[in-house]
């Protein structure tokens, strides 16, 4: 037995290959050379597997058991895509161009169907396949540079497509080359071509090409998400040449140049196989100049590429080399997680996984790979002596190793063994004492990374099980099943209590899947204190405490939800009935209470008698139109209604509202919180969470608020939703009517209540908005809804009105169960919920609305364009007050949701009142605008070629420009573009207003002499123009040198404006001798090359050819208007 | 563009019947009121109430008889007269308040005829407060009188209004016919009606009720909506007509089912309204014209210099070419709509000026194209249109002015008048229309179908070549449209009389684009290379007489302006020299002995020559071969004396040899020039056989020995041996071969067929070296091929010289 080598540097991970597919690639009879795999990719559940022979296999990861065959006939299997949010989706593409999307019907045990072919690149070769992140779509990429995006339609989604009648397939974009890998991430594609990538926002149809300098050869870019806890954006990482890496924001900037070949330079590591000894050569190794073809994300940090050489993987953020080691002739390399797949040229597969060092030696052990492992052990021995690892594999586990080992045979090894034992480092004093804090907490398990673990029975050394340095979620949560299982098959000797851990293990799997998400969402380097402040990890910590509580409580639900029409969702045809059904016949959780509390209050029928009479007579006045019309006799009749009103539904039935001033005394803090999280809780357990919490709530007596002071804090007040007492719809009708009535005409305290000091004198001298506030608690229920909407709107300018509606339309959406389904699910699944249990003109859709925008932020807005005019542009603008710049994405969206040519007429329309114009063009041109010294230079000029700066909503702005308005708008218009530097608005607007003096002179100074040419262009119309014209590019000439263009040369951009080009088109205008006499007399004439001549000469042959045809023409004119006299 | 509007008078009314009663009228009335028929030849004067008769007037223009009216005093006088705006027949409807209504039209006889008599209100007890007419219907608003049984409450008298209309059927010869009534609205307020096209606009008048004037109704009948719209409030609402309920609204009922109208607001204070195309133009009291859009929404116009002095003023609106026009007692102010720029603001001479309304789109119109659309004016003075002209000096040329300057000259050839022709002229003399109809065509018009098919390749090449100027200027290097162009123009001068100005234009093409002019003077001429190398044309003669034409004598063309033949010889001799001695020998076989009787010129090898420059600056090698193709004695002797001095004896001998038997003289000169080199030095004897074939068979062997003796230099030396490096003299053992040629008469047997036969089947010479011109640094090549003589950077291979020779 020879001396294991040591490698020297301290290197984390390591590539292993626990298993062999061969035996698979048999089963599937892949192993012949007539038929063999060609494709491979892979998702959470399956490894998809295409072949020559044009079937495609699914195999369940999970022990490899299950699998599915689909057959195409349509050519060999090129390439394979499985969609990441949904494994029962697969999209193919055959060698002929073809590419098939395959619904698996998994979940509804039905057969896979083919939903869609796209025969877009026929007779193409289709070199890259890539699903969308959130819905649906699949975008092709083929060799000629064409990419496609196939929008699916499926039975599942069948209703919420019904609505959106579009192409499933469109043509993305058409790149300069063969397209070598697409990517996808939150809304934009990136596409690499033989030449460069491309960055494409697919929703607003915008492209940037990434970088400057192009290179040729087949070199890849992918993603890389932001982490959300760091808060850190998206990331794009390009290969270029010569082990160069590219880092790309999210807006297809380059940030910097990552350069690798130095650190490419030391030797490969082995990859662990039980097929071979593991090898190290210190020599071997020197700087490599690589090509990356394909750039993979990979276990959280990393980026995976590969080489015919081998496998490298990088952290590209901190500019290190994880490792590389020699795996030759790849193919292709499916990766999931941690996995990955590896297709060889030779239709050979391998399954290699990125372990820590620690992690593999121990997978090892567990498998009885004794010898193996001693190697890796000896030769890592770098990596497994730092505490971090010995936390893994402790010194006892080392020892159990070495009695495994046969003592003759490896006497080199046990040897090495020893040594590495004695050099094992003490454990680190700071992870040694957090350990001791935990001992006493029974039920938690500490992670690597500071996060706590339910588990009843703390087993030492296995209870870091997933621990990972690079905490990534090593396998999935199938497979940890499945280790635990086999773990304990294998430890059965020394263990115990083994099938206690299973069964313990089995009913907290969902736990930990929560423990691994937050874990993945947290910065591996920020170790976690004890008491973590994340709901996430409290929420574990009361865990057992609240699910008895849970269950109390929901045994208590279950008898209060007796009644049938809590249930009842909106589903009536007829929405205003609905509505008022919906409003008389809920009954309320809080019915109970209240009748409760009747027993002090007169008999309810005697009250609504009072008023249904004063309502009545208020509805006959009404009828007047001397009263209706005379706003002044209008409020006085509703004030006077607004009493009884008041005095009917009094407000000792709300103590929280009443009792307003009463400081609000918090509860102990720890006690609120706790409640907060009980809430949450209680929130994602069931779709009751909420209605549970208010009846604990309730009966707690906790939480007790002002409303005033509350404002801010709204959710913590209460709606009337729904009557105390049954009103007939007759009634209800006209009560909603008076109501809505008072809230439009600011009528909202009665005089009768201001004049029996039932309120305290504080609340007489509020703000109408805090009036109204209250008003919209008190009398919710009895509100039009639709209606009080827009009075809201057009009455008050507070917020604090609007937010106070939106939450009560919130409490009201609650007892839908869409509402609540609504928490989970993406935003696909989500509107295609509202379109199935919210009829479109419902005024709970705002709720909705909000419940999605909260969650999904600018898509859910772009969403909301499927319900206009239900939700108009004015309610988008009060959901997304905060974030104006979300706002100008929906009405872009919405805009251009209608053919292209109503767009301006569609545009006027939604511009009520007028001043929106101005407003919505300033929100347009200082959001995803570039930034102003870009656009203007020092001396407020515009700066050279910036008018072809991109621009956000420059489309938008256009359109609000060129849409017709009165002198003083145009002209603030004007004023606007100029100050932010939209120079094509800007000049368009010039032309429009006559100020063409002005519009030339900053042509002139934007340089570009496309803006002159052409059907469009702004060309002189007179003589007088283009002397002036002349006149300012000589004295531009006079001035210093032109400023450096944006992008650094003026040599690439576009053609400059200078003498000799205005000339020419001067020439062209006048014809080449009156030009020339208009130049000599500018004294521009000596300025003029020997191209301008020559130009000249030819224009001077084009116009008499010209004139020689219209002699011609004229003559059969003559002839023929002869003819016709005749 | 900078336009300027003009006003133009369209008639000065005197072609209207009932000319002078339209223009007392006009003159004396401000409250007249006046309106037009859709096919703009009526004109409708309705006198206010108490005016003295007649109180109505309508006007025809042209054939047609007018209709006066008057009422006597005390009885009621119609409240409003209109046309039925949809009708190309006009028809005229009268509804006095009392809700009669008539409708009177033009039958097939000439004059007016009352075709219906009907009560709007048949129960009485209503007032009509006012009417309008949109499309198929006549709409009126009412004044129900209190105490009405239909009334179940007692209502105030502001709201007693009701909107109701009628459907009007216009068929056949019976002409227009009033249908059923229908209520729109209940329990309104007084409203004025205004109708635009498509839609009807109830607007608040003074007398409404203050608390609902800040809102208006547009009803769009089409749609089957009311949208009622606060226009201060930029707030509108639409509600669809329920057909159900009769299409019947109450009013209190639908402004109390929408949000937002029932607040205090400030009444619309809106001095005008006026309908237009795009919607509801209204003026307020501070010279704001805004318009409300047919879907409720309000935007501002732009503002008026002048605001409108109190209610009582006059003032009307209109719109065209997207100008907004408004009449402010004698001030016309244009407005542009879409920016709301003041475009123009002129003071009229008279305040009682009338805005017409334009007529109906689709009506056949006999007014001219120019002011279709355009804005009428009507006053005393006369019937005006506005229209925006571009004023002289400012315009820059285009097409048009290419087509008038071309017209001239077209007109000035087929003209008898002695008087020049300007494009002015042209321009406004309806005399030719050509030049009109064809500016207008290059101008975007479409011409009728059938001039249009004849144009079409005209048009398209000048379109294309507009195209192609654009891209020259945008810097566009694009040769093969210019080589097109210079084809097309070349071919084109060719057939012409290539003289003035076609020459000049041949010269400059020939200048700028030399490679694609003479490409296309190749295939007009037709020229095709044989094997022997020598060119074939198969053009007309009468084409190679344009191009051989030679220069008028004692008329210099002026700035270097070269006649064709020396323009193609320059242009050849840059481009491939190689071919211009081939084609200058093609010139001077396609001349013909019949051209020489022009007049005395010079020979076309001299005016090849002349081409190449000052004589000693040719290039030498060209210039031999000139010389030597041109078959001139003097020319042949020149050339070979001048290889003599070369010392190119085969050249020389070979010169000779090819002259054939038909001019002896030339070739015993050249025998003797050789015979004289050869007595003086030994270069020539290794040509001796050649040179013996040259020597003319007549020739004695003592003259021969005379000829030698003349040339032998003196005897300097008296030594029987040269000395040593010394030249060898001549011996006799040289002569010997000479003289026994002589002696033999014996020439060489067999015909011989062509003039350089035997150069070319002599294997064991190669074919005459190319003239090394100014190439000759170029490495000597063992194949001289032609692609040695392709000018660099022409863009001509060998193979595309082989195809065009």
């Amino acid at each position: 037995m020879t001396f294991v080598p040591v490698i020297p540097e301290a290197y984390s991970h390591v590539l292993a290959e626990f298993e062999s597919l061969d035996p698979l690639l048999t089963a599937l009879r892949l192993d012949s050379s007539r038929l063999r795999c060609t494709s491979i990719a892979v998702s959470r559940k399956w490894l998809a597997l295409g072949s020559t022979g044009g079937g495609l296999n699914l195999i369940q990861k999970d022990g490899w058991k299950q699998r599915l065959f689909l057959s195409h006939r349509e050519g060999a299997i090129s390439q394979i895509a499985c969609c990441s949010h949904d494994d029962d989706y697969v999209a193919v593409a055959t060698s002929q161009g073809l590419v098939v999307v395959w619904e698996l019907n998994q979940e509804r045990r039905g057969k896979p169907e083919r939903i869609h072919v796209s025969s877009e690149h026929k007779g193409r070769k289709v070199t890259a396949l890539c699903w969308d992140t959130a819905v649906l779509r699949v975008f092709v990429g083929d060799h000629v540079g064409k990419v496609s995006a196939i929008k699916l339609n499926t039975l599942k989604q069948a209703k919420a497509a019904a609505a959106f009648v579009m192409f499933p397939v469109q043509t993305v974009l058409t790149v300069d080359s063969c397209v070598v890998q697409l990517d996808y991430l939150d809304g934009r594609l990136l596409v690499s071509s033989l030449t460069r990538s491309f960055l494409c926002d697919t929703e607003r149809e915008k492209f940037w090409k990434i970088g400057n300098k192009e290179r040729h050869g087949e070199y890849g870019a992918c993603f890389f998400p932001g982490r959300c806890a760091g808060g850190q954006q998206p990331v794009i990482y390009c290969a270029r040449p010569g082990s160069r890496m590219w880092e790309v924001n999210f807006d297809g900037e380059v940030l910097s140049t990552h350069q690798f070949k130095k650190l490419l330079s030391m030797p490969p590591l082995p990859v662990i196989t039980a097929r071979s000894e593991p090898q190290y050569d210190h020599t071997v190794g020197s700087s490599q100049s690589l090509a990356f073809p394909k750039l993979l994300h990979l276990s959280e940090h990393c980026v995976l590429t590969w080489t015919e050489k081998g496998i490298y993987i990088f952290i590209p953020q901190n500019v290190q080399v994880l490792l590389w080691s020699e795996v030759k002739d790849i193919q292709d390399v499916a990766v999931y997680k941690n996995e990955l797949f590896c297709l060889h040229f030779n239709g050979k597969i391998s399954h290699l996984s990125l372990l820590s060092v620690e992690r593999c030696v121990e997978r090892l052990l567990r498998r009885g790979l004794w010898d193996l492992a001693a190697r890796t052990c000896c030769l890592f021995q770098n990596s497994i002596i730092t505490s971090r690892a010995r936390k893994t594999l402790t010194a006892d586990k080392l020892e159990h190793l070495k009695s495994q080992l046969d003592l003759t045979a490896c006497s080199e090894l046990i040897s090495q063994l020893d040594d590495l034992i004695l050099r094992f480092e003490p454990l680190e004093s700071a992870c040694s004492s957090r350990r001791s804090s935990i001992s006493s907490h029974e039920s938690f398990s500490i992670l690597d990374s500071g996060i706590y673990r339910i588990i009843s029975s703390r087993r030492g050394s296995q209870s870091d099980e997933d621990s990972c340095s690079l905490h990534s979620q090593t396998f999935s949560e199938d497979e940890r099943l499945k280790e635990f299982a086999s773990h304990q098959e294998e430890e059965q000797p020394e263990q115990g209590c083994g099938a206690n851990r299973n069964e313990e293990s089995a009913s907290h799997s969902p736990v930990m899947s929560e423990v691994d998400k937050s874990e993945a969402f947290l910065p591996f380097s920020i170790a976690l204190p004890f008491r973590s402040p994340s709901p996430l990890v409290s929420l574990q910590a009361v865990k057992d405490s609240v699910s008895s509580f849970v269950r109390k409580t929901t045994e208590k639900i279950g008898t209060l939800h007796g009644s049938p029409e809590l249930k009842e969702p909106f589903e009536s045809k007829d929405a205003d009935r609905a509505h008022e059904e919906e409003v008389s016949a809920v009954t309320c959780p809080l019915e109970e209470d209240t009748e409760e509390k009747e027993i002090h209050q007169p008999p309810k029928e005697d009250r609504l008698q009072e008023l249904t009479a004063a309502t009545a007579e208020a509805m006959t006045k009404l009828l007047d139109p001397l009263v209706l019309f005379e706003p002044k006799v209008l409020r006085m009749v509703l004030l006077e209604w607004l009493s009884q009103l008041e005095k009917t539904f009094a407000m000792k039935d709300f103590p929280g509202i009443s009792n307003t001033s009463s400081p609000t005394v918090k509860s102990n803090l720890g006690a609120h919180l706790l409640g907060e999280t009980e809430k949450r809780v209680l929130d994602e357990e069931s779709g009751e969470g909420r209605r549970v919490s208010l009846v604990t709530e309730e009966a707690g007596g906790q939480i007790t608020c002002d409303p005033v002071s509350n404002l801010s804090e709204p959710s913590a007040d209460r709606f009337r939703v729904c009557s105390p007492y049954a009103i007939t719809n007759s009634l209800q009708r006209d009560l909603a009517e008076l109501t809505t009535l008072c809230l439009e005409l600011n009528v909202l305290t009665s005089a009768m209540e201001s004049v029996g000091g039932h309120v305290d004198r504080a609340s007489q001298q509020l703000s109408p908005e805090i009036l109204a506030c209250r008003f919209l608690k008190k009398y919710f229920f009895l509100l039009d809804l639709k209606r009080a909407k827009e009075s809201i709107k057009l009455t008050y300018d507070s917020p604090c009105v609007w937010d106070t509606f939106v939450e009560g339309l919130k409490e009201m959406a609650r007892s839908n169960p869409a509402y609540t389904e609504l928490e989970e699910g993406d935003l696909p699944t989500g509107l295609q919920l509202l379109d199935g249990s919210v009829p479109s003109d419902s005024p709970l859709l705002i709720a909705f609305a909000t419940r999605l925008y909260d969650r999904f932020g600018e898509s859910a807005l772009r969403a909301c364009i499927k319900f206009y005019p239900s939700i108009s542009p004015s309610d988008i603008a009060q959901l997304c007050r905060h974030h104006p710049a979300q706002f100008l994405a929906y009405l872009d969206s919405l805009v251009k949701s209608r053919p292209e040519d109503q767009w301006p007429s569609f545009l006027e329309f939604l511009l009520q009142p007028e001043s929106l114009r101005l407003e919505w063009l300033l929100l347009a041109v200082s959001h995803d605008a570039p930034p102003s010294t870009s656009t203007v230079d020092d001396e407020g000029h515009p700066r050279p070629h910036s008018h072809l700066l991109s621009w956000g909503y420059s489309q938008l702005i256009l359109l609000l420009i060129k849409l017709p308005a009165d002198f003083t708008t145009k002209e603030k218009m004007t004023d606007i573009c100029r100050s932010y530097g939209f120079w094509p608005g800007y000049l368009t607007l010039c032309l429009e207003l006559e100020r063409r003096r002005e519009a030339f002179t900053n042509i002139v100074y934007l340089n570009d002499i496309s803006l002159m040419e052409g059907d469009n262009g702004w060309i002189p119309e007179t003589l007088e123009e283009w002397k002036l014209l002349l006149h300012l590019l000589q004295t531009k000439s006079t001035r210093p040198a032109p400023q450096e263009s944006l992008n650094g040369s003026l040599s690439d951009g576009p053609a400059p404006i200078n003498v000799e080009n205005v000339a020419l088109l001067l020439a062209k205008a006048m014809g080449p001798d009156r030009a020339w006499s208009l130049l000599q007399e500018c004294g521009l004439a000596l300025e003029l090359s020997e191209k301008f001549t020559r130009t000249c000469d030819i224009l001077r042959i084009a116009e008499r050819r010209q004139r020689a045809l219209i002699q011609g023409m004229l003559e059969k004119c003559d002839r023929f208007l002869w003819s016709q006299q005749a | 563009m900078k336009r300027a509007g003009t006003l133009r008078l369209l008639s000065d009314l005197s072609n209207f019947t009932g000319a002078a009663r339209l223009r007392e009228l006009l003159a004396g009335d401000p409250a007249v009121l006046v309106r037009c028929s859709p096919d703009g030849r009526h004109l409708l004067l309705l006198r206010p109430p108490g005016s003295p008769a007649p109180q109505l007037l309508v006007a025809v223009r042209g054939p047609g008889l007018p209709l006066e009216r008057a009422w006597p005093e005390g009885d009621p006088s119609p409240l409003d007269v209109f046309f039925v705006p949809w009708l190309a027949r006009p028809a005229l409807i009268l509804v006095w308040e009392s809700g009669l209504a008539e409708v009177w039209g033009v039958g097939m006889e000439p004059g007016w005829k009352l075709l219906q008599s009907t009560e709007l209100c048949p129960d009485g007890g209503a007032r009509v407060m006012a009417v309008a007419a949109t499309r198929g219907r006549l709409v009126w608003c009412e004044e129900r009188q209190p105490g009405v049984k239909d009334q179940p409450e007692q209502l105030s008298t502001a709201f007693s209004h009701r909107v109701c209309f009628k459907t009007l059927e216009t068929s056949g010869e019976a002409g227009t016919k009033l249908g059923c009534t229908h209520i729109l609205l209940h329990h309104c307020p007084l409203f004025g009606l205004i109708a635009s096209r498509k839609d009807l606009f109830l607007v608040p008048t003074t007398n409404t009720w203050s608390g609902v004037a800040h809102l208006l109704l547009i009803w769009s009948p089409s749609k089957g909506k009311v949208i009622v719209a606060a226009p201060s409030l930029g707030l509108s609402h639409s509600k669809s007509l329920n057909p159900k309920q009769g299409d019947t609204w109450d009013f209190r009922t639908l402004l109390r089912g929408l949000p937002g109208f029932l607040s205090p607001r400030e009444p619309l204070a809106v001095h005008t309204w006026a309908p237009s195309s795009q919607g509801l133009l209204l003026l307020d009291l501070k010279g704001k014209v805004s318009l409300v859009q047919c879907h409720g929404g309000t935007r501002t116009v732009g503002i008026l210099q002048e605001a409108p002095v109190s209610l009582k003023g006059s003032a009307a609106l209109g719109t065209f070419h997207g100008t907004l026009a408004c009449v402010l007692g004698s001030t016309l102010e244009l407005l542009d709509m879409s920016s709301g720029r003041l475009l123009e603001k002129k003071v009229l001479s008279t305040d009682r000026v009338h805005l017409l309304e334009p007529p109906a789109p689709g009506m056949k119109n006999e007014e001219e194209l120019e002011t279709r659309g355009a804005l009428r004016l009507l006053s005393a003075l006369g019937l005006f249109c506005v229209c925006w002209e571009t004023p002289q000096g400012l315009e820059l040329p285009s097409d048009k002015d290419l087509v008038f300057e071309e017209a001239c000259g077209y007109y000035q050839r087929r003209s008898l008048r002695g008087t020049q022709l300007t494009p002015e002229e042209l321009r406004h003399n309806s005399m030719f229309r050509a030049p009109q109809a064809l500016a207008s065509i290059l101008q975007g018009h479409l011409p009728p179908s059938t001039l249009l098919t004849t144009l079409r390749a005209e048009l398209r090449d000048y379109r294309s070549i507009e195209q192609l100027k654009a891209q020259l200027v945008a810097g566009d290097d694009e040769e093969a449209g210019w080589t097109e162009l210079a084809e097309h123009e070349v071919a084109r001068l060719l057939r012409t009389q290539l003289t003035g100005d076609q020459l000049a234009q041949f010269n400059t093409i020939f200048q700028a684009l030399p490679t694609a002019a003479w490409g296309a003077t190749l295939q007009a001429l037709q020229l095709q290379p044989d094997r022997s190398g020598r060119l074939r044309s198969q053009a007309p003669p009468d084409v190679w007489k344009k191009v051989l034409r030679a220069p008028t004598a004692g008329k210099e063309h002026p700035n270097g302006i070269l006649p064709p033949f020396e323009l193609l010889c320059q242009c050849l001799g840059q481009l491939e020299p190689q071919w211009l001695p081939p084609f200058v020998k093609l010139a001077q076989q396609q001349g013909g002995p019949g051209w020489g009787a022009e007049g005395p010129s010079l020979p076309l090898y001299r005016r090849a020559l002349a081409v190449l420059g000052e004589e000693g600056k040719r290039p030498e090698a060209l210039e031999l071969e000139l010389l030597l193709g041109s078959g001139r004695p003097k020319a042949v002797l020149q050339a070979v004396r001048q290889l003599i001095k070369k010392e190119e004896w085969e050249r020389a001998l070979e010169a000779g040899l090819a002259l054939d038997a038909s001019s002896p003289l030339l070739r015993s000169e050249i025998f003797k020039l050789l015979l004289a080199e050869f007595a003086q030095h030994r270069r020539l004897d290794a040509h001796l056989p050649l040179l013996c074939r040259l020597c003319p068979p007549e020739v004695a062997p003592h003259e021969l020995l005379l000829l030698l003796r003349t040339h032998l230099p003196d005897d300097e030396g008296t030594t029987p041996f040269p000395e040593p490096g010394a030249e060898p003299p001549l011996t006799v053992g040289l002569v010997r071969a000479l003289l026994e040629q002589t002696g033999a008469q014996g020439r060489p047997s067999g015909p011989v067929q062509s003039t350089y036969e035997d150069i070319l089947w002599d294997p064991g010479t190669p074919p005459p070296t190319p003239p090394r011109g100014p190439t000759a640094s170029l490495p000597a090549s063992d194949h001289p091929g032609q692609e040695a003589w392709v000018p660099p950077g022409q863009g001509l291979g060998a193979a595309d010289v082989g195809v065009h020779l």
